[in-house]
């Protein structure tokens, strides 16, 4: 498995929302770096020109600059145009969702269980969740 | 209207549960005595309008609690936070249920009010909720919806 810190942003005018997000992410068994927090897509993209980050969550509904058009802003530049997203959202709207997903980003529905967010990462990342349990289980010392 | 106080009744029950790990009692009663919050979520799309949610304010810190699994007193800020993302979930769920999947609404960002706020137009729909913590009052306005309706 690739061991590779992962360096996160989490953008969401929610404080309690990206704080739930980001212990559901240290829960989760993945390797982490720094993790990067904005309350607006302006904040994100600022964040973005500074500062290497592999995976992005992105609410929609959000004051100064929404989560849509701050995605179109990070596919339009080329730094940044492969960085992978996963919109958490209560977004409804099946024609939108639709939208977002030809954009390539990823998509969790408000409410989520914790289980939800770490399946998408670890799918997002190509890494097999059920071989990952097992792995960590194993190293846990049942077989040594 | 009976489809409309079951659809905020669902999404609201889901929100609770699913992020607050707050469970509803079968019934309650509201105690005259308590403190409450309340917060507005103005929304636009095949219809406009407001959600409101009015919660006993004792409730806050244990939803904070729960959605963080921390048991350390938070701010103020945090605690109105969570109220206003209650209400944006219990908002963004209840709309496609009224509306349908194919229908598209914007949210804007959740607005704090004076828990006594009166509000001029009277809600299309209302469901209260109670809890061992305190009670939570779910009420959508809409007054394109409620003329719709009535036409009916």
């Amino acid at each position: 498995m690739n061991n590779l810190k992962l360096n996160i942003l989490v953008v969401d005018d929610s404080a309690i929302m990206r704080s739930v997000i980001i212990k559901t992410l240290k829960l989760s068994g993945l390797s982490l770096g720094e993790i990067y927090e904005a309350k607006h897509g302006a904040e994100g993209l600022r964040l973005l020109d500074e500062n290497w980050v592999d995976l992005a969550f992105v609410d929609l509904n959000m004051p100064i600059m929404d989560g849509e058009t701050m995605i179109d802003n990070i596919r339009r530049n080329p730094d940044t145009s492969d960085l992978e997203i996963i919109v958490v959202s209560t977004e409804g709207s099946e024609i939108k969702i639709k939208a977002l997903r030809e954009k390539g980003v990823e998509f969790i529905h408000k409410p989520f269980a914790p289980e939800t967010l770490r399946e998408t990462v670890f799918r997002l990342r190509g890494v097999n969740y059920g071989e990952f349990e097992q792995c960590t289980v194993s190293s846990g010392g049942l077989d040594f | 209207m009976e489809n409309l106080n079951n659809a905020l009744y669902r999404a609201a029950v889901l929100t609770f549960e699913e992020v607050g790990f707050l469970f509803p009692l079968d019934e309650g009663e509201e105690k005259t005595d308590a403190e409450y919050s309340l917060v507005s979520v103005d929304f636009q799309g095949n219809f406009d309008g407001k959600l409101t949610l009015r919660v006993s304010t004792a409730m806050l810190p244990v939803l904070a609690e729960n959605m963080l699994g921390m048991e350390d007193s938070l701010s103020e800020e945090m605690l109105k936070d969570v109220l206003g993302e209650f209400g944006n979930i219990i908002c963004g769920n209840a709309l496609p249920e009224i509306a349908g999947k194919q229908a598209y609404f914007k949210l804007d960002s959740p607005q704090h009010l004076p828990s006594d706020e009166v509000f001029t137009d009277e809600a299309v729909a209302s469901v209260q909720l109670y809890f061992d913590e305190g009670t939570a009052q779910i009420s959508l306005y809409s007054p394109s919806l409620r003329d719709s309706a009535e036409a009916v």
